[in-house]
């Protein structure tokens, strides 16, 4: 079973502290959403996750073994990370963007067999970029690039997907559409999927656990019906809501109180 | 590789010996192609001619694959050893060396001008950082400001020692007569190693380029990768510089087209860059040794006159998603 768990992290920029001895455990299989408000530590939550920064206490073990055990390309493919914004100077197609995701399986000098290309095409597949192969990324739409990219990490084979954002900017068919990706990735193949999210709402349909951040400390960890209510959001946000569970879907939904 | 760029890389490598072959007829002496040769014809062609032609193949290979390389680790379209003082930088050490009397031998000239450009190339990364990141616009500046001031010192210590025009000319303009059997010996064989491992490392360079995070996540080592790479074109651009001066712009627009060519998939830009780059600066040492018989033009004169509108041109068209972004 991979799991991942987080204890007692810390971490500070320069002088100020922006996580403060957070702990939770990660169970394969969870769909686990990171909220919270602007700089309240998500982003460096994620990239500790992914081992781009070093927590200065605490630690992260996958499997039980240290994060920091691990040897980059054997940790690349057991994690895989989608950035909030990635860079379109190079127009790689979408087909070489995913093939790069193999890299973490393929030794120096050891070149793409059709075994990698068989799992690009299985991964463009999932995410439903198949037909964009050919295509170059800057002439796609954020939706089907960012889809792409998720492809690309699927490609590494890996047991936990991170994402940072993953519908920034996207309109709202753009971004059901990810987010009903990650739900069939997770349903269908077991992956465990973590991502940041700005939109609760959204949160609270796909994630099965919700990790609520107030200034770098764990506010509130649970189910989206534990995490999700008026009172911590009021906490946290500073905004008047009310929740209510959707009749048809039986999932929470959250709607704004203007307070003027 | 597809067809295409299978086709590309074979049309280029023909291109270049078609006009390597026709360039040995080309110069302020006309030899024709379909009459017998006298002697003094064969030493033209042979001895005069045939070593420039495959200096400037080299330099044009080697300045073009070098320009590649920059323009991933810096993950811009825009850079290039040139422009960012790199060579300037090496141009130093090559002239310092020269004014010191550490000894005249092209392979001190080249050692000091590879301390130099490294130490170029670290002093303008620096410069340009702010807060973690690399804005585009400080990465140029720098760069330009280095390269003025690098310029400036070269030519004041070509002025100091007593040196003539010409040489100070060769050392901020460059020039290809420095070409014989040694200059070819360690430019080709250099460039030719250093190309080729750098060919070997294209997958990673690919992944570079969708930035230190994503690479890193991809299990590519960046610092180490970006040190390697970094070392290795410093190296290249030194020993380049030392045999023929700063030669400006090839590695600018050289790669810029064959991005448009064949896409930035490294394993064959790089091949495409570098004989395009070849093809480039031959027909450059055409032009320079013939447009104005029986003068010669600093061939740094040619690419400069090509290469700057072109590189203006690249600014205004991208400048909404290159100056912009990061």
């Amino acid at each position: 079973m991979a799991y991942l768990e987080i204890s007692k992290i810390q971490f500070a920029y320069r002088k100020a502290m922006v996580l403060k001895d957070i702990s939770f455990t990660v169970h394969q299989g969870d769909f686990l959403g990171i909220i919270g408000p602007n700089g309240s530590g998500k982003s460096t939550l994620l990239k500790i996750l992914a081992r781009l920064l070093k927590a200065r206490e605490g630690t992260v073990a996958l499997n039980d073994l240290d994060l920091k055990q691990y040897p980059i390309r054997t940790l690349a493919q057991k994690i895989a990370l989608v950035p909030e914004e990635t860079l379109l100077n190079f127009p790689f197609t979408v087909e070489e963007l995913v093939l790069m995701g193999r890299s973490p399986h393929l030794p120096f000098l050891q070149p793409l067999a059709p075994k990698d290309h068989a799992k690009a095409n299985d991964c463009m597949e999932k995410t439903s970029v198949r037909d964009l192969a050919g295509r170059r990324i800057n002439e796609l739409s954020s939706g089907e690039r960012q889809r792409a990219f998720i492809a690309q990490a699927l490609a590494q084979e890996p047991d936990i997907l991170l994402l940072d954002e993953p519908t920034a900017h996207l309109d709202i068919n753009h971004q059901i559409e990810i987010f009903n990706v990650l739900k069939n990735l997770q349903e269908q193949y077991g992956l465990t999927i973590i991502t940041i999210t700005h939109d609760l709402n959204l949160a609270a349909l796909y994630c099965d656990t919700l990790l609520l951040l107030k200034g770098g400390e764990l506010f509130s960890l649970g189910p989206p019906s534990q995490v999700l209510t008026a009172e911590n959001i009021k906490n946290v946000y500073h905004t008047q809501v009310t929740v209510q569970q959707h009749q048809k879907i039986k999932k929470l939904q959250i709607t704004l109180i203007p307070n003027h | 590789m597809n067809k295409k760029q299978v086709i590309t890389i074979i049309l280029l490598f023909l291109s270049l010996l078609l006009l390597g072959y026709l360039s040995l007829y080309w110069g302020a002496v006309k030899i024709s192609p379909f009459q017998a040769q006298d002697e003094v014809g064969r030493l033209i062609m042979f001895r005069l001619r045939l070593p420039r032609i495959l200096l400037a193949i080299i330099a044009g290979f080697g300045l073009s694959v070098s320009g590649v390389v920059f323009q991933a680790l810096l993950r811009n379209p825009l850079a290039d050893p040139y422009i960012l003082g790199t060579s300037s930088g090496a141009a130093l050490g090559g002239v310092l060396a020269i004014a010191l009397g550490l000894g005249a031998s092209i392979v001190s000239i080249s050692f000091s001008a590879f301390v130099f450009a490294l130490l170029t190339l670290f002093i303008v990364y620096k410069l340009a950082q702010h807060n973690g990141k690399m804005p585009v616009q400080n990465l140029l500046l720098a760069g330009v400001i280095i390269n003025t001031f690098l310029s400036g010192l070269v030519t004041l210590i070509m002025s100091l020692s007593r040196q003539e025009l010409y040489s100070i000319m060769f050392w901020i303009m460059g020039s290809l007569s420095q070409a014989d059997q040694g200059t070819i010996w360690l430019g080709g064989s250099t460039v030719l190693l250093l190309s080729g491992a750098i060919i070997l490392m294209s997958r990673d360079l690919n992944i570079m380029t969708l930035g230190e995070e994503k690479a890193q996540s991809l299990g590519v080592p960046v610092e180490l990768m970006r040190k390697i790479l970094f070392v290795t074109v410093s190296l290249v651009i030194a020993i380049l510089v030392s045999i023929c001066g700063l030669i400006g712009f090839v590695g600018l627009i050289i790669p810029h087209i064959s991005r448009l060519l064949v896409g930035p998939d490294h394993k064959v830009l790089l091949p495409v860059s570098g004989l395009l780059g070849a093809i480039f600066l031959l027909l450059c040492d055409v032009l320079a040794r013939t447009i104005a018989i029986p003068l010669e033009i600093p061939i740094g004169v040619i690419t400069a006159l090509a290469g700057a509108p072109f590189f203006l041109y690249l600014l205004r068209r991208k400048r909404t998603n290159l100056l912009l972004e990061e």
